[in-house]
């Protein structure tokens, strides 16, 4: 796992050539210094990030006005060609490409990214649709990742040298390198095409409408909010709605947390055996505290920094991170939407997603460098 | 001067390499994942020793011409019991070659036969002989004579097969005479008639004028009189039967290949040609749907659709298939259902196979009247449901021949994305560290973008852009791989450019170039080494999992197209498929990573003194 993390000695000597950055005095002043400079970056990268997005697609294969056209329409060549003229200015194709450039920075700041070429909806309100089925799948499991990996993690670094120490450390170094859809298809076939027990796609049964989160049964005699429909059904039928959503989120979330613990037990082994060897855990365990105390009040609470900002980080790449396992279950969110993006040469989507990613990523990072400097008193602002 | 030098290191570093190794072997973990890497480096150099098969087919350029039944089960699920998931009435290859013991019956004795079995019958499909029938000066007509040639055998297992083929080639040769012969002539929709390349409205033009008088270019249907009918066919194309004058065997042939039960039904065999994919030889007659009638008798079909008139030097090949031909019995004609249900029974039996070939000698002549008809692959391959240790894909390609050869695909990719993704961000490390200031500035900032984009979808919108060829994928991954190693190497170089030993070498005069090679980069050497074998895990696992997104390099057969081929096919029932590629995807990323870990421990000392 990479540790991303403010190497020391770094501001000084940037100082010397960033004097058009405000030059700051004392501790309180450097923090400041420290966020500004931060958030100036995360700035510069998003400009980057655009310019990236803004090339990288004029590269890829196929016409867009191509696409708009109809190639069974009976006309002459002429006409074609005028009609390719409307649509080059209709969508401003027709102007030099820093125009182009200047147009699609004030659409993305405007959160319009045009129409899906496929559905031939607006993305952004499609992209509303997908994102809290993303956002279920990838949170349950980085949250359920991190409790299960710090906490496995610190046990580990206690009672390092032991059979329970190598054994954990090999199960999750396998399963942290295992191909995930791998392992999925391993449960599905296990799960799914031996016993039976669990579905193998979707996020809800089939039968159920194209609603998000509304059973079939009430979609039209109840109108409202998602609250009032599940207020007014019986307890069985709560119970049926909960269980269709939780039979198919289980193999994705299974799948997903078990491939991504290891990381952060690794992690947090790596820091709590640093943390272990400190006087101050000595001092802890010559008082006589117990020794759960030791290791969750004294020890983890002081290597949790690395923790925090690494869990950060993983929370940026929570709308990318899972392209694979949705593709394995045909889980309606992001992630497959990329896949069916392109393959079908959606561009606008295409374009879309990964402006959004980017911003969860650099939003991400940013908030784990501020974290680090309010947290730990120690930093040198750089 | 220089030699003597080399003669006293090589000794040394020796003694360097089997201290480290010695040190090396007392980690379990990391003697553990040497080994893995070495059986499957091995399993790499030696794939031709360990598998005779090819992963793409036959011979590496044919994919249509497999090795056993598609989705196969392992041979050793038969021998299983059915409680640990074995499946007993699974059947394996069997099959029916050679020329020297087959049963020779014949209506009447105007025939010889020449018998040859050249070469290993299981390879080369050998099997021929030649038929030949003569009539004397003077003799009346025989009429029909058959000869039947035919082979018993037994299928001695409790399951149906998966499929039977034979690539029986068939050539005749002998008198000739004239005759009349129908033949089929399609005329496309809009010809080009005046020859000026396209088919316009000039050409239409030139019927509308013709229209009532018999010019030849315009009288399309050939009746010597140009009608409307003609403009029609101009205008949406047609198939028109024709006679021409064409030479014919005095001794026409007709052939059935049969196969069944003895003393049951026995049914003959028709290949079925798809219509403008495969069209059999001028010799052979077919019928406009592309079908090649070899037919049982004169009455049976349409007389000019079933006989054969093969002239000299054509032959026809693939004579029959399982899953593209067509039953013909004694209860008609069976087209849906699958020749192998209809013919073979779940039980062991005997079943006989065989060629009837019948000389249909009628027209009355003075001359001697001859023909020789030429066999060759006489062999039928009957392919089980199960084949080799792991069985075959939807093809009938060897699946454990498709995992051995996966290993040197898997390896290459993951040591070559390695050594390129960390020489990169080697230099760019030493750079920003070293030289600091703008360098440093620049280089970094560079590398944080990167860092911040979803490398997975970047890696597929390049690899679109690019195309999957491995190639590709390893220069993508190299490049887009170098920069969390490169900021690891610039904080050690930035400590260690402020170390006494490098002002020492400061103060002697050395140049910037000299110290970053002679008193830094070896200092950095030991984090090259781990980040070496710990980069090699993702670049395996992102090629797999490319590759079962449908991003393949068609030319090789990697573990994750054998996933991708398994998922494509709907095929995850057959755990043989799924399980076997995912774990050595597994065992090989594991084991690199174990080993980077133990050379972590040996390698930086930090470590050590903290266990």
């Amino acid at each position: 796992m990479e540790l991303y993390s403010i190497e020391s000695g770094h501001g000084k000597r940037r100082l010397k050539y960033l004097h058009f950055l405000p030059r700051t005095r004392g501790v309180g002043m450097g923090l400041r210094f420290y966020i500004t400079k931060r958030i100036l970056y995360a700035f510069i990268l998003l400009f980057f990030i655009i310019a990236l997005n803004f090339i990288i697609f004029r590269l890829m294969p196929g016409d867009p006005i191509a696409m708009l056209l109809n190639p069974f329409e009976k006309t002459s060549i002429e006409d074609k060609i005028r009609q390719e003229e409307e649509l080059k200015k209709q969508w401003g194709l027709n102007e030099p490409l820093h125009v182009q450039f200047a147009m699609y920075v004030r659409n993305l700041f405007t959160w319009n990214f045009g129409k899906s070429i496929v559905s031939r909806k607006p993305v952004s309100q499609e992209m509303l649709y997908k994102i809290p089925y993303t956002l279920t799948l990838l949170g349950t499991t980085t949250i359920l990742a991190v409790i299960i990996g710090v906490l496995w993690g610190a046990y580990t670094a206690q009672k390092r040298g032991s059979l329970f120490d190598s054994f954990s450390v090999t199960s999750s170094l396998v399963f942290y390198s295992l191909p995930v859809f791998w392992l999925g298809l391993v449960f599905i076939l296990i799960f799914f095409v031996n016993l039976g027990w669990l579905p193998h796609a979707h996020a809800f049964p089939t039968e159920w409408a194209l609603g998000w989160p509304q059973p079939y049964k009430m979609t039209s005699s109840v109108s409202g909010g998602t609250l009032n429909i599940l207020v007014s059904l019986n307890p069985g039928e709560i119970l049926e709605f909960i269980g269709g959503y939780v039979s198919h989120a289980f193999l994705p979330i299974l799948t997903l947390t078990i491939f991504q613990y290891g990381g952060f037990l690794l992690l947090t082994r790596a820091v709590m055996m640093e943390t272990l060897t400190e006087d101050y855990v000595i001092t802890a365990r010559a008082k006589g505290l117990e020794e759960r105390t030791v290791l969750f009040k004294h020890a983890l609470k002081n290597a949790s920094l690395p923790l925090i900002t690494s869990a950060a980080i993983s929370f940026g790449f929570i709308l990318s991170g899972a392209i694979i396992t949705e593709t394995v279950f045909t889980w309606p969110g992001l992630g497959g939407w990329i896949w069916d993006a392109i393959n079908l040469r959606n561009y606008t989507v295409l374009m879309a997603i990964f402006y959004v990613i980017a911003i969860c990523v650099i939003v991400a990072n940013l908030m784990a460098d501020l974290l680090y400097g309010i947290i730990d008193p120690r930093i040198k602002y750089g | 001067m220089m030699k003597m030098a080399t003669k006293r290191k090589l000794p040394y570093s020796l003694k360097r390499l089997f201290g480290f190794l010695h040190i090396f072997l007392r980690n379990r973990r990391g003697t553990l994942g040497l080994a893995i890497i070495s059986a499957f480096l091995f399993i790499a150099f030696f794939s031709p020793l360990l598998t005779p098969y090819d992963t793409l087919g036959r011979d590496a350029t044919d994919v249509k011409s497999p090795l056993s039944a598609t989705f196969g089960a392992p041979v050793w699920l038969r021998y299983l019991p059915s409680v640990l998931g074995g499946i007993p009435d699974l059947s394996e290859n069997q099959f029916v070659n050679g020329t020297l013991d087959w049963n020779v019956s014949a209506s009447h004795p105007s025939y010889t036969i020449y018998e040859s079995s050249i070469g290993d019958p299981q390879t080369d499909g050998a099997g021929s002989l030649a038929v030949s029938f003569r009539r004397e000066k003077g003799e009346i007509p025989h009429g029909e004579v058959r000869i039947s040639i035919t082979k018993e055998f037994e299928f001695p297992y409790n399951g149906f097969p998966g499929r039977f083929m034979g690539d029986i080639v068939l050539c005749a040769n002998g008198t000739t005479h004239e005759e009349d012969e129908l033949y089929y002539e399609e005329i496309p929709a809009k010809p080009d008639l005046n020859g000026d390349g396209v088919g316009n409205e000039t050409d239409k033009k030139i019927i509308e004028d013709a229209m009532g008088s018999s010019d030849g270019i315009a009288d399309l249907d050939g009746d010597g009189d140009v009608t409307k009918l003609d403009l029609g066919i101009w205008l949406y194309g047609t198939t028109l039967a024709k006679y021409r004058s064409d030479r014919h065997l005095d001794v026409p042939i007709e052939v059935h290949v049969f196969l069944g039960h003895v003393g049951g039904e026995t049914w003959n065999i028709y290949p079925y040609y798809s219509p403008g994919r495969y069209y059999a030889p001028s010799g052979f007659k077919s019928d406009a749907t592309g079908k090649v009638w070899i037919a049982k008798s004169t009455q049976d079909v349409p007389a000019l659709k079933g006989w054969i008139y093969p002239q000299y030097g054509e032959s026809l090949t693939s004579l029959i298939n399982s899953e593209l031909g067509v039953l013909r019995g004694d209860r008609g004609v069976f087209k849906g259902e699958d020749p192998v249900r209809t013919i073979f029974t779940e039980t062991p039996g005997k079943y006989v196979w065989g060629i009837e070939i019948i000389f249909v000698d009628n027209e009355s002549s003075d001359e001697i009247v001859e023909t020789t008809l030429y066999i060759d692959n006489f062999n039928l391959e009957i392919h089980g449901t199960s084949f080799g240790l792991l069985g075959t894909d939807q093809y009938g390609r060897d699946l454990f021949a498709q995992l051995v050869y996966g290993s040197r695909i898997s390896l290459y990719i993951g040591i070559l994305t390695a050594v390129l993704g960390v020489t990169i961000g080697l230099v760019i490390g030493l750079a920003a560290g070293y030289l600091g200031r703008f360098v440093d500035e620049i280089l970094m900032r560079f590398a944080d973008t990167l860092l911040v984009l979803p490398m997975l979808p970047l890696l597929i919108v390049l690899i679109y852009v690019l195309g999957a060829r491995i190639e590709n994928l390893i220069l993508i991954m190299g490049f887009l791989g170098w920069m969390g190693f490169s900021r690891l190497v610039r904080s050690q170089v930035l400590s260690l450019r402020e170390r006494p030993f490098v002002e020492a070498a400061k103060a002697v005069g050395s140049g910037t170039t000299h110290i970053i090679r002679r008193h830094i980069l070896p200092n950095v050497m030991s984090l090259v080494y781990v980040t070496l074998a710990t980069t090699v895990p993702g670049a395996i696992t992102v090629e797999a999992s490319l590759a079962w997104l449908g991003f393949i390099d068609p030319t090789r057969m990697s573990w994750g197209r054998m996933l991708y081929e398994n998922q494509y096919t709907a095929a995850i029932a057959n755990w043989w498929w799924v399980i076997p590629p995912g774990l050595c995807i597994a065992a090989l990323a594991v084991s690199f990573i174990l080993l980077g870990f133990a050379l972590d421990e040996i390698l930086n000392p930090r470590l050590r003194r903290r266990r």
